[in-house]
């Protein structure tokens, strides 16, 4: 009798064990169901396939349990007028959509991408070799998170409400955290959010007014357009390209909520350009900074010369169209308008070619773009 | 086939079953909601079995990939949905065992254009340091490539390129009939490459026209129908925060529903004077917020407000949020951009909200008498 006693225990336990290992597999905060989306502005892949997609409509981010986990062999892309082909899956023309972001999942290598028409509406998709599918979005695992709650009138900091945020400019993941840059159809500002995932109850957000010294004489607040984050000489920090293209960093850990933090200004990428994507990329023992912008070829910083460089720009500018601070190299890839690594030693790129096509391909016969 | 089909038409699903225009005939007809295409109607008549329905595919006229979308069967039809509304303007064939089997075309929008458009900042003079542009459209609008169709030309008619800054994504209200467009803030800040290199955007002195294209088209794909021009004269730098202190309040009469009015002494951002005004009773301990309606004039220099119910006799006072900035992004708390080598000014304003304190004027017997008659 005993034993069978035993034994059922021994089997309720068992049981126990599995239910409970089945409930932590599902992330805190999820749920299954359909997101409402209205819009895809920017994607970043977290932990264990999550996808994070910057929904600015809504001033919202979902984080999305994509289940796209299965390592694989990453194949090399090359895929002609991806747009057309986008295009005509979605049943429309190029010209009447926009691909607004890029991100590849770095456990399965898959490239993802967010599609806005013109008329507005979001769509999600994949691309693996040359074949086009739609991303699940219905009856999904997600959990999100709303950017803008209007502040309560006693909430309010030292610096007034947090900025009113009509669009999130970029989005990444890094060491439990989403950060959030976001520009306002308003205000002049600059939003730069750190928000703990797993999301939890509480909103654990911060709304940063970041500025920056330009030469030394004026200080001027400005929206970030692109960052990343990367380690410089064992200290995290921010690496964010602003709209007025400088290039500043910012020790993570001294961006708090509320704060008034002054970043160092470590370049200038040049007039009439916009920074479109800044990625990090390390090749035999070097890292650098890969940097897309609109209106100059792709620039490639080597952080150690980041690490050297201890100023900031205070000189007067010295002749027209120069770049100054950190030297960097400009690659021979002009006109990319989304980058992502596709995995350690290969980017992905979207580029608009000589010839007007819009092109998907990996740096995989392009080694030496990172040498 | 991966099937995807997003929320909202969910929700529609069964205004849609309800609403939806279809066609009891064999033939294939559109699926209308909100005047989109947002799929298509099958007749099971087109499709002899079901292994076909398995293969039934839609694509667009003249393209050889198949369209993603959801496929639901009823009982005479098969419904499909795609990711996106259908193209106006384009064909789509139904395509069963490779065989092209119907043909559809979804019509271009129909109506004349009444498209309207206002742009702010409305005064014909701007400061050579103009932060923004303001597009408000009378419906929403097509968006991604808004400045394909925005051109500044100066005096001799020559395109003047690189002002505007071409943000993806553009800023867009949640209407998506209010465009923001940033003149490019690298070449307004001084000290900066850009500024350097390129000189200020707008050269103090010179005439220039803003010329909204004709062919910009509503989310419908009516198109504007006319050029919307707006010219304007470009004024000295200004690089000084709005002084509240400084306005001019015209108190309204007590027991009236009269505007209060404030006076800027300078045009102020548009966007944000929506949002960043309010009227509240002051009293010893607490505050009581006025509702009423906002209206703006004289070129964004002025502000009224009017309650819903009549001013009392006693304390109000307007707030101003210090977020509202000038023309040139100057708000009320920080200029746009601070020489660090000049000593601050001694007034400033603490970043969150102004208050300006102000009394109805007391209305007379006479006032009152005079009133009646027009209640």
């Amino acid at each position: 009798m005993k034993k069978i006693l035993y034994s059922l225990a021994a089997v309720l336990l068992l049981v126990v064990a599995l239910a409970f290992t089945k409930i932590s597999t599902m992330p805190d905060g999820f749920t299954t169901g359909s997101p409402e989306i209205k819009s895809i502005s920017s994607l970043a892949f977290g932990p264990d396939g999550i996808l994070f997609i910057g929904d600015s409509r809504n001033a919202s981010v979902v984080a999305l349990n994509t289940k796209d986990v299965s390592k694989a062999q990453v194949k090399a892309v090359d895929l002609k007028n991806v747009d057309q082909k986008i295009a005509a899956t979605l049943g429309t023309t190029s010209e009447n959509i926009v691909i607004t972001d890029m991100a590849v999942n770095p456990i399965s290598g898959k490239i993802y991408f967010s599609v806005q028409t013109t008329a507005g509406d979001p769509a999600l998709l994949t691309v693996d070799g040359d074949k086009i599918e739609a991303v699940p979005l219905k009856d999904v695992s997600y959990s999100s998170i709303v950017l803008n709650s209007a502040p309560s009138e006693d909430k309010k900091d030292r610096r007034g409400q947090p900025l009113r945020l009509s669009s999130i400019s970029d989005l990444t993941y890094s060491d439990g955290k989403v950060m959030v840059s976001g520009l306002s159809n308003e205000e002049f500002s600059s939003s730069f959010r750190t928000i703990p995932f797993p999301f939890g109850n509480k909103q654990d957000q911060s709304s940063l007014e970041i500025y920056h010294a330009a030469h030394g004489k004026y200080e001027t607040t400005s929206p970030i357009k692109t960052f990343t984050t990367a380690e410089i000489k064992g200290k995290k920090y921010l690496i964010a390209s602003y709209t007025c293209t400088p290039l500043v960093l910012f020790p993570l850990d001294e961006l708090k909520p509320g704060m008034h933090v002054k970043g160092r200004t470590v370049a200038e990428m040049g007039s009439g350009n916009q920074p479109l994507d800044m990625i990090t990329m390390s090749k035999n023992g070097k890292s650098y900074l890969v940097m897309a912008n609109n209106n100059r070829p792709v620039f490639r910083v080597n952080f150690k010369n980041i690490e050297d460089f201890q100023g900031s720009l205070t000189t007067p500018v010295a002749e027209n169209f120069a770049t100054e601070g950190v030297p960097f190299v400009s690659m021979p890839l002009t006109n990319v308008l989304q980058l992502d690594k596709l995995d350690d030693s290969r980017m992905v790129m979207l580029q608009r070619r000589a010839d007007g096509s819009l092109d998907l391909w990996s740096s995989d016969k392009q080694e030496w773009l990172l040498q | 086939m991966i099937r995807l089909r997003f929320i909202r038409n969910l929700i529609f699903f069964a205004a849609l079953l309800s609403n939806c225009t279809s066609h009891k005939d064999d033939r294939v007809a559109l699926v209308w909601l909100d005047n989109e295409a947002v799929g298509l109607s099958v007749p099971l008549s087109l499709i002899s079995s079901v292994t076909e329905a398995e293969v039934f595919n839609v694509r667009v006229k003249g393209q050889q990939v198949m369209m993603l979308g959801d496929i639901d069967r009823e009982a005479h039809q098969l419904i499909f949905r795609p990711l996106i509304p259908l193209t106006r303007g384009l064909s789509y064939e139904v395509v069963v065992n490779e065989k092209v089997v119907a043909e559809v075309s979804v019509p271009m929008a129909e109506g004349t254009s009444d498209l309207d458009l206002l742009i702010y900042p409305s005064q014909d003079t701007v400061p050579e340091n103009l932060l923004k542009v303001y597009l408000r459209f009378s419906r929403p609008m097509e968006q991604g490539r808004a400045l394909t169709y925005i051109t500044l030309l100066n005096e001799q008619k020559d395109t003047v390129r690189g002002t505007f800054l071409d943000l993806k994504p553009e800023l867009w209200n949640d209407r998506r009939d209010m465009l923001t467009v940033w003149l490019d803030p690298g070449r307004i800040k001084r000290g900066l490459h850009p500024n350097h290199d390129l000189g200020q955007p707008l050269v103090r002195g010179r005439q220039y026209s803003l010329i909204v294209s004709r062919y910009w088209k509503d989310i419908n794909g009516l198109p504007l129908g006319k050029d919307f021009v707006k010219s304007f004269l470009v004024a000295g730098r200004d690089s000084l925060s709005p002084v509240p202190s400084a306005w001019k309040i015209e108190p309204p009469k007590s027991n009236t529903t009269d505007n209060l009015c404030v006076r800027f002494h300078e045009p102020v951002d548009y966007s944000l004077l929506n949002g960043t005004l309010h009227v509240y009773s002051s009293k010893v301990n607490s505050r009581d917020l006025i509702r009423g309606v906002w209206t703006f004039s004289e070129e964004e220099t002025v502000a009224c407000f009017k309650p819903q119910s009549e001013w009392k006799a006693g304390a109000y006072m307007l707030e101003i949020e210090t977020r509202l900035e000038d023309l040139s992004g100057n708000n009320l708390s920080r200029p746009f951009e601070r020489d660090m080598t000049v000593a601050e000014r001694d007034v400033r304003v603490s970043p969150g909200s102004v208050a300006l304190p102000f009394q109805p004027i007391p209305s007379s017997r006479a006032d009152r008498a005079g009133r009646i008659p027009d209640e």
